[in-house]
């Protein structure tokens, strides 16, 4: 292990200078230095002489620090992405060391306590377990085995959440058992649920979601279903994208949250539709678990309900962060065109879902949905554009003219057979006023009454009227 | 049908006439959703064409067109564009999926309401807080529709979105899933029944721009009313011309009779306090569950 390190400490030390010298150059290399300050920074970690725990957080913290002042790799959560991209544009080159290299790096900082405040722990957990997971993805059959991917499961709940949570201590009491690969894909999904109901403080927010998209991805490939397992992988690796980007207190632009929110053609609707239709095609493994998929579906609608509606309420504004543009670019390219992204991660794909997929632009949940992500960006993006045309000059006529708003129409225009309800208008006065006798109610309130007595106060006849309709539809011959 | 030029002309044909009848008929759906629940509530009723001469008259009057009333029509033209309305053969429908089709008309009422919130909070603070607790209530349409979803792909394996439900019951006939979706089409309406109304609180001041936030306002309601009612009767909407002129032709001409018949229902549940409407909504969906789960089941 030793040899490992030392060797991507060499990589790192040899790929430092050239690139430090270009560090004034903008965000081009943004990436490559990112990666090589992360092995360095492991590195000394675990080189360091251990006297004792507060030293050793002391120094810990402190070698991070020199060494995150170096430059551009602010560990902000949000740069975790720009290092994934760029740890993959390096670690696809054919060597085997360097993945392993990468993810030894990043578990021993998951595990290695550190002095800083909470949120930037959390941040840096965050980041050190991406690439812990990418190194360990990136190599051929190491998730060969269910317990390997629960280990994943566990690995990326303990990143995600600033403490010790019940999520965690509920995963490692799953790994005690003998697991077949839908159990474990089932235990993942449920240990998600639980991430859902979660308070936001115990975990990031859409990693409750993540969780479960794994543990559908497990389950379809332990169900044998390799189109349903590569979409969950897929929404997974989506999901695990944008992860750093749902974070309120990485305080990105307007520009960036509106890409990374949910709305159609945007980034952040990419993994909620693959995710819930390849949790659907799970509906195919057994009637067992169609109740469960129910379920699931419905607790991941609420979540990302409230998720949106937190995000919303963290007023950030257009914040001064610097290298918004690859962050950008990043997300555009997500938005657009995810099978670029897809590309990029195949091996950890291949290795979580199976082969398959491949399809640039038009994307396949597992239970035969299709979505085309860049005619629904293009179509979104248009009324965006309509923005930018030239508003007409302002008038001061038709400002000035500040019109009461009451009355819906010109002033004497009369509807003709509008008099010709009177009848019914009157029978249904009558009824009204015979009801309220009935009823000895006779104060109006603020209670609307009219017409709507009849399904206010009889909603069990309505509900037979429907149910009727149903059944009507139901024997309907063919 | 396979995507040759000449389909393809015509798809965006089909696309473009259904774009210009939801433009003609959402201000008329709008206006006459209002008339039935005036007129179930004992109010005057307002006539049907005041809508539109309303709107042609804060047009004519000028001014400028701000940026959300812009945004909002267009999503909202989007939108609308996604849905299936008479025919399944547009070349947008593909992306007809319940849910990305609810979280756009959502982000254009939302549009809407933020345009106006803030600059009312001051006066109208009590008018506000209201119109904000319809808009947090109405999130919980996610969860529907997403259930409404796994209930298509339950019933039906493989059907992609509205349009794939449409064309997999007309060959494959799923009686439990087309009475469920009923149930389930009844309760999302009950809980968008809300959004559908023309009624905003606030006086604007008159122009353009509050004739194009009434116009997204209908665009967005008539969507809502358009999605609903494909998921009430998937059988409404025609395929092929070829495979059925008299199909094709009706669904055509049925179509400002099925968008009536929509929002006379939302008015009608607009009618109702609002603690019913949910629960009566939560009942809806959970019985269209049961009806689709028992189908399944038994199939």
């Amino acid at each position: 292990m030793v040899s490992v390190l030392l060797l991507g400490a060499l990589r790192a030390i040899v790929a430092m200078p050239p690139l430090m010298s270009r560090l004034r150059q903008g965000g081009s290399v943004r990436s490559l230095i990112g990666v090589a300050h992360f092995c360095a920074a492991a590195l000394l970690v675990r080189h360091h002489p251990v006297s004792g725990e507060a030293s050793e957080a002391g120094s810990n913290a402190m070698a991070l620090g020199m060494l995150l002042s170096l430059g551009a790799f602010a560990l902000d959560g949000v740069d975790c992405l720009a290092v994934m991209i760029g740890s993959a544009a390096i670690l696809l080159m054919p060597t085997v060391l360097a993945p392993m290299g990468v993810g030894l790096a990043g578990v021993i900082l998951l595990i290695a306590p550190g002095a800083d405040p909470a949120a930037a722990q959390t941040r840096l957990r965050l980041s050190s377990l991406c690439l812990g997971m990418f190194g360990i993805a990136l190599q051929p059959h190491a998730l060969f085995s269910p317990t390997m991917r629960v280990l994943l499961g566990l690995l990326l709940l303990m990143g995600m959440s600033g403490r010790s949570s019940l999520l965690g201590v509920a995963l490692l009491g799953s790994l005690a058992l003998p697991l077949a690969d839908q159990t474990s894909g089932l235990l993942l999904m449920i240990a998600g649920a639980i991430g859902c109901l979660a308070p936001p403080r115990w975990l990031a927010p859409g990693g409750g979601p993540a969780v479960i998209w794994l543990g559908v991805t497990v389950a379809a490939h332990g169900g044998g279903m390799a189109e349903t397992a590569r979409a969950g992988a897929e929404a997974f690796a989506c999901a695990l994208v944008l992860l750093p980007f749902g974070d309120p207190a990485a305080g990105a632009g307007r520009e960036e949250r509106l890409i990374a929110s949910i709305i159609p053609g945007a980034a952040g609707f990419l993994p909620l539709w693959l995710g819930l239709h390849a949790m659907l095609g799970l509906a195919g493994l057994g009637p067992g678990w169609t109740a469960l998929i129910i379920g699931a579906s419905l607790l991941v609608g609420w979540a990302t309900v409230m998720g949106a509606l937190r995000r919303w309420q963290h007023r950030v504004g257009r914040s001064a962060l610097s290298g918004t543009l690859p962050r950008l670019a990043i997300l555009g390219l997500m938005a657009v065109c995810p099978g670029a992204l897809f590309y990029l991660l195949r091996p950890m794909l291949a290795s979580l879902g199976g082969e398959g997929g491949g399809a640039f632009w038009v994307i396949t949940g597992g239970d035969g949905g299709r979505w085309v992500p860049a005619l629904a960006t293009a179509l979104v993006s248009l009324p965006l554009a309509m923005l930018w045309w030239k508003p007409a000059p302002f008038s001061p006529e038709g400002a000035s003219g500040l019109a009461p708003g009451v009355g819906i129409g010109p002033a004497g225009m009369v509807w003709r057979w509008q008099g010709m309800g009177w009848t019914v208008r009157r029978s249904v006065v009558l009824i009204r006023r015979a009801k309220r006798r009935m009823a000895g109610r006779t104060h109006a309130g603020e209670r609307r009454v009219g017409l709507s007595f009849l399904t206010a106060s009889v909603p069990l006849g309505v509900w037979l009227i429907f149910m009727a309709l149903g059944l009507v539809l139901l024997g309907r011959p063919e | 049908m396979s995507a040759t030029p000449g389909v393809l002309v015509l798809q965006s044909c089909f696309a473009a006439l259904q774009g210009v009848v939801v433009l003609l008929c959402a201000p008329l759906m709008g206006a006459w959703g209002q008339h039935v629940e005036d007129y179930l509530s004992g109010r005057r009723p307002v006539p049907l064409a005041a809508r539109w001469q309303q709107m042609r008259a804060d047009w004519h009057r000028g001014g400028c067109v701000t940026a959300g009333p812009r945004l909002a029509l267009g999503l909202a033209i989007v939108a609308t564009a996604m849905i299936p309305l008479a025919t399944v053969e547009t070349p947008f429908v593909i992306l007809a999926d319940p849910l990305a089709i609810g979280l756009m008309l959502l982000t254009v009422q939302g549009t809407l309401w933020l345009r106006d919130a803030p600059a009312r909070w001051r006066h109208e603070r009590q008018a506000v807080r209201r119109s904000r607790s319809i808009m947090r209530r109405a999130l919980f349409v996610v969860p529907v529709l997403v259930l409404a979803s796994a209930m298509i792909v339950i019933g039906l394996p493989g059907a992609n979105g509205l349009a794939g439900l449409a064309v997999n019951l007309h060959s494959q006939p799923v009686r439990a899933l087309t009475g469920g979706l009923v149930f389930t089409a009844l309760g999302l309406l009950a809980l968008v029944s809300p959004l559908m109304t023309t009624r905003d609180g606030a006086p604007r001041p008159a122009g353009r721009d509050r004739a194009v936030s009434a116009l997204a306002q209908d665009v967005a309601a008539c969507g809502w009313a358009m999605l609903v009612g494909d998921l009430l009767v998937p059988g409404w909407l025609a395929t092929w011309p070829t495979e059925g002129w008299a199909h094709f032709s009706m669904a055509w001409l049925t179509v400002p009779v099925r968008l009536a018949l929509v929002a006379m229902l939302a008015a009608l549940f607009r009618t109702r306090r609002e603690d019913q409407v949910e629960r009566s909504a939560l009942a809806l969906v959970a019985v269209g569950l049961v009806i689709v789960l028992a189908g399944r089941l038994e199939g």
